[in-house]
């Protein structure tokens, strides 16, 4: 596996478990659980920034580390990631619009939530292409 | 004009169509207080109707197939400052209501698909004036 290859899995991870406690929190509304579970999210959030400062300087780098192929994949993975983002807040907002209807009110947290729910589908996918694009199993990114 | 000018007006203009249609049966939803599946099943059918009318229009109208490298390279650039249109403008719409009303406010549901309606708007305003600036930027005559 190469560096990229490892900060996708890792991106992939880390979104995966953001992803599934950012549902808990939508089922468990406000509560201590909810409490917690935003905060391992934040922690989380934040290790995968630092991953992508990290991407980020091995593309500034250059040399064989990061080539057009590379960037290549990198783009169309982001294509993907934006696209799943777009549709995940597409469904969240009508379905939250369906199920209260026109006249409902909905807590505020819900909002952020939505925003938050797409970002981390954004980071899901993005990671997922990039591994599969590179392919699971190779070790020297071909 | 070139045909990516061309292009990019006639998808601001069609982006524009779609909001105001789609603000107008939002509102006229919620006036009514539509709630169940019903309503949704009625705007889907409507949808069903008009695509096919919408895609011939587009279709005939749309040039993105004839573009040279240099089209598709302002293109592109254009759909990235779109993304990251969106990614903010999306952001901030869903975290500043956090921030200044608190986070025990709640708000009405109707705002959730206006603020989708509004993305997509954004997202294609930014795209279109991308490409014109970026086509006037270089002396683009057509």
């Amino acid at each position: 596996m190469t560096k990229l290859q490892k900060i996708a899995l890792l991106n992939l991870i880390l979104a995966g478990i953001c992803l599934v406690l950012q549902l808990i929190c939508f089922v468990a509304g406000v509560s201590l659980i909810s409490l917690f579970a935003s905060i391992v999210i934040l922690v989380l959030g934040c290790i995968m920034l630092v991953s992508y400062f990290r991407r980020k300087r091995l593309v500034k780098r250059g040399s064989g580390e990061y080539d057009e192929r590379d960037k290549s994949i990198h783009t169309t993975a982001a294509l993907y990631g934006l696209m799943t983002a777009f549709m995940v807040c597409f469904l969240t907002t009508f379905l939250a619009f369906l199920i209260v209807g026109p006249g409902g009110e909905l807590e505020i947290g819900y909002v952020l939530g939505m925003f938050l729910l797409g970002a981390m589908s954004f980071f899901f996918t993005e990671s997922a292409v990039v591994l599969l694009k590179y392919g699971w199993r190779s070790t020297d990114g071909e | 004009m070139s045909k990516l000018q061309k292009s990019a007006l006639v998808n601001l203009s069609m982006a524009t169509v779609f909001a105001i249609i789609s603000t107008a049966g939002i509102l006229f939803l919620t006036s009514v207080n539509a709630k169940g599946v019903v309503p949704w099943l009625i705007g889907l059918f409507v949808c069903v109707l008009i695509s096919p009318g919408v895609y011939v229009l587009y279709r005939k109208k749309s040039l993105e197939v004839r573009f040279d490298e240099r089209e598709k390279m302002i293109d592109r650039r254009a759909f990235i400052v779109a993304a990251i249109a969106l990614a903010i403008f999306l952001g901030g719409a869903c975290t500043l209501p956090f921030a200044v009303l608190g986070g025990q406010s709640v708000v009405k549901v109707y705002y959730l698909p206006l603020i989708f309606i509004a993305t997509v708007l954004i997202a294609q305003l930014v795209h279109s004036a991308a490409v014109l600036i970026m086509c006037a930027l270089e002396g683009d005559d057509g």
